[in-house]
């Protein structure tokens, strides 16, 4: 060796160790090793109890919430359970399919299969494969991408796990898993009252148990198994809360929400849908009393009028469940208040997702429809909806004596009405609305926004900063409104009229928007009747009217053409305004009606996968 | 006195002393450019093959030299000495004897005519006591007495030869050693040594000789008497001398096993686009580029090497520059000396975890020995949008938007159409521009040309113990928006200054060291938003360079103006780039330890800077009223006023940073020494690589280990083995499972090289066929860390509003994906099948790949777990593609007169299959992925338009949900459940990226003037018609955005119902119309011409008092013609609505030594 080459070598050692040398540079399988970073496992949240709750919180967020939430599905997909997000009905809401609202939103659910005609279970799985919207999850609540799966999972691993965590008292984690529970008890009397009798899970699955069929349960079944968990969800949780609690814990589920939720799985289970002699469409579904139960029980009337009492009763008893008034509230606020304000003890159960009110571009902005003139057109309130407020007399409008001036007709309404539906000429952002065709809020005829002379105010009230904007909106998934009206629907069921204790409770309910009660001496049919509308104008846009619609099969309801208001200014002042009715957009059911849209479809895909689910009649 | 015959033959022995093979093998190295190198290389060989031949020709040649040569001799009274000095002076006699034995001063008188040498001496020593024997050309003389014992010492009768010298020179006086000479007809023959020297002995009656080289053109020299024979060899200039780049290496590529295409810098920068990747378009098979947009700074393409092979995975091509990962796209083309693109396994198995979808390897250039060379090139150039999507104008825009409306609902009233016969027949008259603007949008934001031009200046050059190549750089491209002359609208620009410094210290004659820097510094400015056509026409006009916005008070949705997407009067975003990369190398040979070993240790440090600078400003917007509409009083009166919103304000500052770091370190030891016939090559390998800030799991740094080897054997340059090994490894899988085991082997052999085609016809001049096997992975595209457990995040998602505080959010925590710790890489198994040939002289190469890919492994989820168990499904390596074709490329050069021409073409073909992804079952066969080509796209069965005769009886159709109108789209019931819906499905055209591309190009030059063009094309690709959401329906589905001519043009009516291509403008029959159909699936197959360039080089003699040594001028043009089958805009572009450019370029190049 030349003694230059020992120098070259001296050389690279030197310049080798002040690359590498300065940080100990590992070779091989050893450079591969993962640099220490927090791997959270289901160890790591089940070591902490503000971690076990952040858990159960995620099932919370799962459930139901009716308006648009803005969200994006794209970095959800390797998540076990997503953030939830448009799922429903494409960025529209429910309200849109049932008589309540016209949509102009091209892309949303409504037009894109409802009035189209083109849902079935095809649509159903596409939303499925799509990770974006428009979602195929156009469905009202689809079977997967609706996350009610997801929420039982985490509820089931909850109470697998949570009594390992070593902070928190058993008490509290008995409070807890009463709450999961109650989750999963939600989540199955919405998939319940959507797709009749369903698969049942029991527990957290892991991954080496996928094997097997999973069948549904029959109606009847299902809906036992749920009064069970509810059973068992009130035995856990306390049946109210109240004072600090209450600020902290407003929107956990408590006794009070199960023993509703209880109400209205067994309501659901005793209406003519599934309890009668026929089934509403014969099919394999209905055969295997899935859809159907078989025949006509009356003690099922029964089960829902005594879980409705048995709240009524507790909740008058203790005062925490009640209908809400405050003193000094016009019956206009009470309203406002009693499916607005949280902890006011008339929501037996509210959600509240992350939901704030329009900014420009957010699908949030879908329902608001305030982009412009030629906005996207949700929340567009049929004249249908409006026509079914009655005055304040407590008449409805087509009574020839109740003073309605169809010249000026939103005079003297339920008060409910003008809380709902933006008026014409009622207070709108410190001015009047003006909702004639060239009016600031209807700008041309063919303009979406208002597109049917009304738009929604419910839960937007003057849509500023000062109110619905900038705050997160609870959504009244149940009051406790609809266990009296429920109440009153069962017992004139069950005993065949209504009696004194049925008429206090649907009179309770109007009393407080300032109607008389109601007239006494109906027959069974009148009495539904009148429930029913009652329902429909408490409720409106609160995810009732579509069941109510369902379960006792109001193909009228679901057939008729739905109209519109045009309203005519005069040229000059003094204005007078001119109304002209119009018929809305014809959708493909009023004209192509088939009861089999009462249930929905369960995704093809979920069907061809070979489980054991049988499709819902119609479906197949 | 004794003698021997060694001492007699010593003219053989003496130059077989002179060939020190030593000689030879001292100077090897990677010093010397390699090409040379390898050369030498080749030498080892000449010796043995020296013996070899000359023991042939002992064996088969006849001795008939002294039956041939005759002498005509008159002499008298000479001595013996002076007769034998005059036979061996006029022949190739030579007398063999010893002293003692003869009396050379004896007399003698031979008069012969045209006589033998034996009856010459047979008459002279006829009385003598001497006696003699011919031996080919020796005439050993003995004394008769014991002349039989002296002659028996021969062995056999010696067979009558001759000598040949030489010299082989290449035509730059290079000698060139390892060019073989052979006598024509036999086998005999020779190679030259390291001087290029040869010398061959040969049977005196052999007519001529062939030499021949690889690379270079054969020749035949005729064999005069001259014994010393100097031949310049002419390159065959088909490419054959080159040595191309390997992976972690060079290989000459005339022995080249793999598939490799090549492309020199010189081809790159022909392009005057602005991407290096652009460039690459059609130039070289198996690389299909895909330039979505034209914008400065932001075109660069999609590149895929042979297609795609997988559905989940990356697919893009590894790229790397002077053997590090790096981006290439925004170097100078001035600094690149060539790209290789590696395709098959055998070329990308060194890579292992990361060569499945091929390689691209970028190397810059080096200075070479010599005298400085300083060379400068300009260019100029206009750009041109290559074609600007035709929308309609306001006036247009409003009539057709009304017309659908009424066709939608005849009964409409004029009351309910969105625009009011004053906005109509203002837009016709251009009444009230202000208010009712009539502008299309191409025109309104578009100018005619934009200018970009581009500065080169390097030198190189270097001495014995230093090279260098030093490089700057400038770009400039100008954007095609337009700004009014309006001080706060910024245009598109793109700005670039590119730096390299390259430099390999000699330290001593075996230690290089080599300093590899290199640099960008970018500058890219655009506007906020980007979608042009998310507009409509009339929302805002500029006038007088006053802003003026409707809204909407008499035109409804007047909104979306083209103006706030190209940020008039309200800033840009700005983005900064600057990289720098820095390769410090050395490399030490290692012949003490044994011959042909080096050692090199490389280690590279990235780093890149990103800075954004946002800024804008509000400015004052006027809206135009009439003065009716905010006067009461002034009833009637239309003259126009403003109302002014906003406020000038400063123009806003807002900046983000970023930061991108990462390392390389690779060592490794080489071995290539030659022994005899036998070459042979050899690698070892070590790297890693780190990149401390990656995308995801942002803390944990990103790290690879790689380990190579090759190992290569050439049997007289005939018979050629390469194996590839690779052994890598990656942080994202799990201990034990992090390592990959990549092998593949390739073998050639060159058929030419065979005696029974050697030299044999002029028809086939080189013949090479190649095959290679190996595996190779692919780990791009994989999540990272999905070995890990179940994991949870503590943190996710937007929080619950529990409690009854307004805006407060509860934490959410939440159940990850599954963990599978079984998680591997992709695994590609391929086969390449190949030939490399020249033809008829070599004027015609002809190449041809076949190649099959089996990619398995491929991360799929489970899609057939039922949902209602919502377990977020592991990745599992369940996948498989599979995806063959072929590669085909021929070249013409020859010349007539003097006109050098050379013409010719590739075309490539990849087709892929999906071979399984767990697909749930479907209801009908056509339904199913699998089978089908990755991202083909699936839709309706466009059966045609609604007539009314079939909207009469639409009942009689299958159910689509709705009541046609006529002049909406009909779809096929495939299925025939009569209905219409998502099981309709099939597959149709073809996915969006080509499964052919093609190229014929061809140049000329003739005395100073040169020219070449280029044509490429694609077939079998598709889009979907709606190439983004703004063109999927007139006025777009949200009806924001412009209305395109084409739809105007091609829907239906009832005139047009055979011809039209498109459903009769309405908004009802949007839903059912624009769904994903054969009718808006189109054939995105197009032929341009890519690359034209005309240049003249002026006479060296003339430059001579300038002082340069080349200049030359040249005018070239890109993407100048087109014919593409979608009419609608540029088929290359997709969902970028900045056009693309066609460009007229204006160019120089000056060199100086």
């Amino acid at each position: 060796m030349k003694p230059n080459n020992i120098v070259i070598i001296l050389l690279i050692a030197a310049s080798l160790s002040l690359v590498c040398g300065c940080e100990k540079l590992p070779l091989g399988g050893n450079f591969l090793t993962k640099a220490p970073g927090v791997d959270v496992t289901i160890d790591t949240i089940f070591n902490k109890m503000e971690y076990a709750e952040r858990y159960l919180t995620g099932a919370y967020d799962y459930m139901r919430y009716g308006l648009v939430v803005n969200g994006n599905a794209a970095d959800e997909t390797s998540r076990a359970q997503p953030d939830p997000w448009t799922a429903i009905m494409g960025r529209d809401i429910m309200a849109s399919i049932t008589d309540e609202i016209q949509s102009y939103l091209p892309d949303g659910g409504a037009w894109t299969i409802w009035y189209s005609g083109l849902y079935d279970a095809n649509t159903e799985s596409r939303g499925q494969q799509n990770g974006n919207y428009p979602p195929g999850a156009s469905s009202r609540y689809n079977f997967t991408q609706e996350y009610s799966w997801a929420a039982i999972r985490i509820c089931y691993n909850f109470i697998q796990n949570v009594d390992r965590v070593p902070d928190g008292d058993a008490a509290y984690k008995k409070k807890l898993k009463g709450e999961a529970y109650g989750i999963i008890a939600c989540m199955y009397t919405d998939m319940f009252r959507n797709f009749g009798g369903l698969p049942w899970i029991n527990h957290a699955y892991t991954i080496t148990e996928i094997t097997g069929q999973m069948p549904r349960l029959t109606a009847q079944a299902t809906c036992d198994s749920i009064v069970k968990l509810c059973d068992k969800a009130i035995a856990d949780l306390p049946f109210a809360y109240q004072g600090a609690d209450l600020v902290n814990y407003d929107g956990r589920l408590t006794g009070g929400s199960m023993m509703g939720l209880k109400t209205r799985a067994l309501l659901f289970n005793a209406s003519p849908l599934f309890n009668a002699s026929a089934p509403y469409l014969d099919g394999i579904g209905a055969q295997q009393k899935l859809a159907w139960h078989g025949g006509y029980d009356a003690e099922r009337w029964k089960k829902a009028m005594d879980a409705a009492h048995d709240l009524i009763v507790k909740g008058e008893a203790t005062g925490d469940y009640k209908i809400y008034k405050k003193a000094g509230n016009s019956f206009r606020q009470d309203f406002q208040e009693a499916y607005y304000l949280r902890g006011n003890g008339e929501q037996l159960i509210s959600t509240r997702k992350f939901f704030r009110s329009p900014t420009s571009a957010t699908p949030a902005n879908y329902i608001f429809y305030r982009d412009g003139n030629s906005g996207a057109g949700t929340g567009d309130i049929t004249l249908d909806l409006v026509d079914a407020y009655p005055m304040l007399n407590g008449k409805p409008i087509s009574d020839p004596t109740s003073g309605y001036n169809p010249n000026d007709p939103f005079l003297n309404r339920d008060w409910r009405l003008k809380e709902t539906v933006t008026v014409n000429g009622d207070a709108w952002q410190g001015r009047t609305a003006e909702m004639w065709i060239g009016g600031r809020e209807r700008l041309t005829e063919a303009g979406k926004k208002a597109a049917t002379g009304f738009f929604l105010r419910k839960f937007l009230l003057e849509a500023n900063s000062a109110t619905a904007l900038n705050s997160i909106i609870c959504w009244p998934y149940l009051r406790m409104a609809e266990i009296y009206l429920s109440y009153a629907e069962a017992s004139n069921e069950y005993k065949g009229a209504p009696d004194a204790e049925a008429y206090r409770c649907v009179n309770i309910v109007r009393n407080r928007v300032g109607l008389p009660d109601l007239a006494a001496g109906m027959t069974k049919v009148q009495f539904r009747e009148a429930v029913i509308t009652e329902r429909q104008c408490e409720f409106a846009i609160e995810e009732v009217r579509w069941y109510d619609m369902a379960r006792w099969k109001r193909d009228t309801d679901f057939t008729k053409k739905l109209r519109g208001l045009n309203i005519y200014r005069s040229a000059s002042a003094p204005y007078t305004y001119n109304y002209k009715q119009f018929l809305l957009p014809t959708r493909y059911w009023q004209v192509n009606w088939s009861p089999k849209y009462y249930l929905l479809a369960f995704p093809n895909d979920e069907i061809l996968k070979g489980y054991g689910l049988i499709q819902n009649p119609g479906w197949e | 006195m004794d003698y021997n015959l060694s001492e007699v033959l010593t003219p053989i022995r003496r130059t077989l002393s002179k060939l020190k093979p030593n000689k030879f093998m001292q100077n090897f190295g990677l010093l010397v450019p390699y090409s040379r190198n390898l050369k030498k290389f080749v030498l080892v060989m000449k010796l043995i093959t020296l013996l070899l031949l000359t023991s042939l020709a002992t064996a088969t040649a006849k001795s008939s030299y002294s039956q041939q040569t005759k002498f005509v001799l008159n002499l008298e009274h000479v001595t013996v000495k002076q007769l034998f000095d005059k036979i061996e002076g006029s022949s190739e006699f030579i007398f063999v004897y010893y002293d003692n034995i003869i009396d050379l001063n004896q007399e003698v008188s031979v008069i012969a005519n045209n006589e033998t040498v034996e009856e010459i001496l047979n008459k002279v020593f006829e009385t003598s006591e001497n006696t003699f024997k011919i031996f080919d050309r020796q005439i050993v003389i003995a004394k008769k007495e014991n002349s039989e014992a002296v002659f028996a010492k021969y062995p056999d009768p010696p067979v009558a030869k001759k000598e040949l010298s030489g010299t082989i020179n290449d035509s730059k006086g290079n000698p060139l050693p390892g060019v073989s000479i052979v006598v024509k007809g036999t086998t005999l023959g020779t190679v030259t040594d390291a001087e290029g020297k040869f010398l061959l002995t040969i049977p005196v009656d052999a007519k001529s000789l062939v030499i021949s080289f690889i690379g270079m053109k054969p020749q035949e020299i005729i064999l005069t008497r001259e014994t010393v024979i100097n031949v310049v060899m002419e390159e065959m200039n088909v490419g054959m001398e080159e040595v191309v780049v390997i992976g972690y290496g060079t290989q000459k590529k005339v022995t080249v096993t793999g598939s490799i295409s090549t492309v020199s810098g010189d081809i790159i920068t022909k392009s005057p686009s602005q991407g290096v990747a652009t460039a690459l378009a059609g130039r070289v098979t198996g690389v299909v580029t895909t330039q979505v947009s034209g914008q400065p700074g932001n075109s660069n393409p999609s590149v895929y090497v042979r297609g795609v092979g997988t559905y989940t995975g990356a697919s893009g091509a590894l790229s790397l520059v002077d053997g590090v990962e790096r981006s290439f796209q925004s170097i100078d083309p001035n600094e690149i000396e060539s790209i290789s693109i590696l395709k098959d396994a055998s070329a990308t198995a060194v890579f292992g975890i990361r060569g499945a979808n091929g390689v691209i390897i970028v190397t810059t250039k080096r200075g070479v020995e010599g005298a400085p060379k300083i060379s400068f090139s300009g260019n100029y150039g206009i750009q041109v949008p290559a074609k600007l999507v035709s929308t309609e104008n306001s006036y247009s825009y409003a009539t057709t938007w009304n017309k659908a409306q009424l066709y939608d609902d005849p009964n409409l009233p004029v009351s309910g159409l969105r625009f009011s016969p004053l906005a109509i027949n203002s837009f016709k008259t251009g009444k009230y521009p202000e208010i009712f603007p009539n502008e299309s949008l191409a025109t309104k934001i578009f100018k005619a040309t934009a200018p970009q031009n581009q500065e080169n200046i390097n030198i190189s050059g270097g001495s014995k113990f230093v090279k260098y190549f030093i490089s700057l750089g400038h770009f400039f491209q100008d954007g095609l928006t337009k700004t009014f002359g309006d001080p706060d609208t910024y245009p598109f620009l793109y700005k670039r200054y590119n730096f390299r410094s390259n430099i390999d210290v000699d330290l001593t004659k075996s230690t290089r060291i080599s300093l590899t820097m290199g640099g960008t510094n970018e500058y890219r400015q655009q506007d906020q938003s980007g979608s042009y056509y998310r507009s409509v026409p009339f929302a805002g006009v500029v006038i007088d360079g006053k802003r003026y916005r409707n809204r909407e008070t008499y035109i409804p949705g007047a909104t979306f103006d083209v103006l706030d997407n190209i940020n008039f009067q309200a800033g840009f975003v700005g983005y900064y780039t600057n990289t720098n990369n820095l390769d410090i190398s050395i490399q030490q040979k290692l012949d003490f330890v044994t011959k042909g070993l080096v050692w090199k240790f490389k280690y590279a440090n990235n780093a890149i800077w990103t800075r954004n600078v946002s800024r804008s400003k509000d400015k004052v917007v006027y809206e135009p009223l009439f003065k009716c509409t905010v006067d009461p009083t002034a009833i009637g009166d239309s003259t126009i006023v403003t109302r002014a919103t906003g406020t000038d304000a400063l123009l806003s500052y807002g900046e983000s940073s970023g930061k991108s770091r990462n390392w390389y370190l690779e060592t490794s030891l080489r071995y290539d020494r030659i022994f005899g016939d036998h070459t042979v090559g050899g690698l070892l390998l070590y790297n890693e690589s780190r990149n401390p800030y990656p995308g995801s799991f942002a803390d944990i740094p990103t790290g690879y280990v790689g380990m190579a080897a090759r190992g290569e054997y050439k049997y007289k340059s005939r018979y050629l083995f390469d194996v590839n090994l690779g052994y890598n490894g990656s942080e994202n899988f799990a201990e034990g499972k992090r390592f990959g085991f990549f092998p593949s082997a390739s073998a050639g052999w060159i058929l030419t090289e065979e005696s029974f085609l050697k030299d044999k016809s002029s028809l086939l001049n080189f013949l090479k066929l190649r095959a290679s096997y190996g595996s190779v992975g692919n780990d791009g595209g994989i999540g990272r860390f999905l070995y890990l457990a179940d994991t949870y995040s503590l943190n996710s998602g937007r929080g619950y509003s529990l409690g009854t505080t307004l805006n407060t959010n509860a934490i959410i925590a939440k159940e990850g994906r599954i963990g599978n710790p079984d998680v591997t890489w992709e695994k590609s198994v391929k086969q390449n099948y190949g030939f490399d040939a020249t033809l008829l002289q070599n004027r015609l190469s002809v190449t041809m790949d076949l190649f099959f890919e089996l990619r398995s492994n491929i991360l799929t989820t489970r899609t057939t777990v039922p949902a209602i168990l919502s377990l977020a499904m592991p990745a599992v390596n369940l996948g498989k593609v599979q995806n063959r074709g072929f590669e085909l490329e021929m070249r013409w050069r020859d010349k007539i007169g003097n006109v050098n021409y050379n013409i010719g073409g590739n075309t490539s073909f990849a087709r892929n299959k999906i071979l399984f992804m767990d697909e749930i079952p479907k209801k009908e066969t056509y339904l199913y992925r699998t089978g089908q080509s990755v991202g083909r796209i699936f839709g309706y069965s466009f059966a045609g338009f609604w007539t009314p005769e079939d909207v009469a009886h639409y009942k009689d159709f299958p159910e689509a949900g709705w009541i046609p109108r006529a002049g909406d789209v009909i779809y096929n019931d495939l299925n025939m459940d009569g209905k219409i819906n998502d099981l309709d499905q099939e597959p149709i055209g073809y996915p969006n990226y080509p499964e052919i591309i093609y190229s014929v190009s061809g140049g000329a030059d003739y005395k100073g003037f040169d020219m070449s063009f280029m044509f490429t094309g694609v077939e079998n690709v598709s889009r979907e018609f709606p190439l983004s959401s703004v063109f999927s329906v007139p006025f777009s589905s949200v009806k924001d955005a412009a209305l395109m001519t084409w739809f105007l043009d091609n829907q239906w009516t009832p005139e047009t119902a055979a011809t039209a291509k498109s459903p009769t403008i309405s908004f009802i029959g949007v839903a059912n119309n624009n769904k994903s159909s054969k009718l808006w699936t189109r054939d995105a197959s197009y032929l341009r011409l890519k690359n034209v360039e005309i240049g003249y080089r002026f006479s060296p003699e003339a430059l001579k008092r300038l002082g340069m040594t080349s200049m030359r001028i040249y005018a070239s043009g890109y993407n100048l013609l087109t014919w593409s089958k979608l009419e609608l805009m540029d088929p290359e572009q997709v969902q970028s609505t900045y056009p693309l450019v066609r460009i007229i370029n204006l160019g120089v190049n000056l060199t100086f030594k």
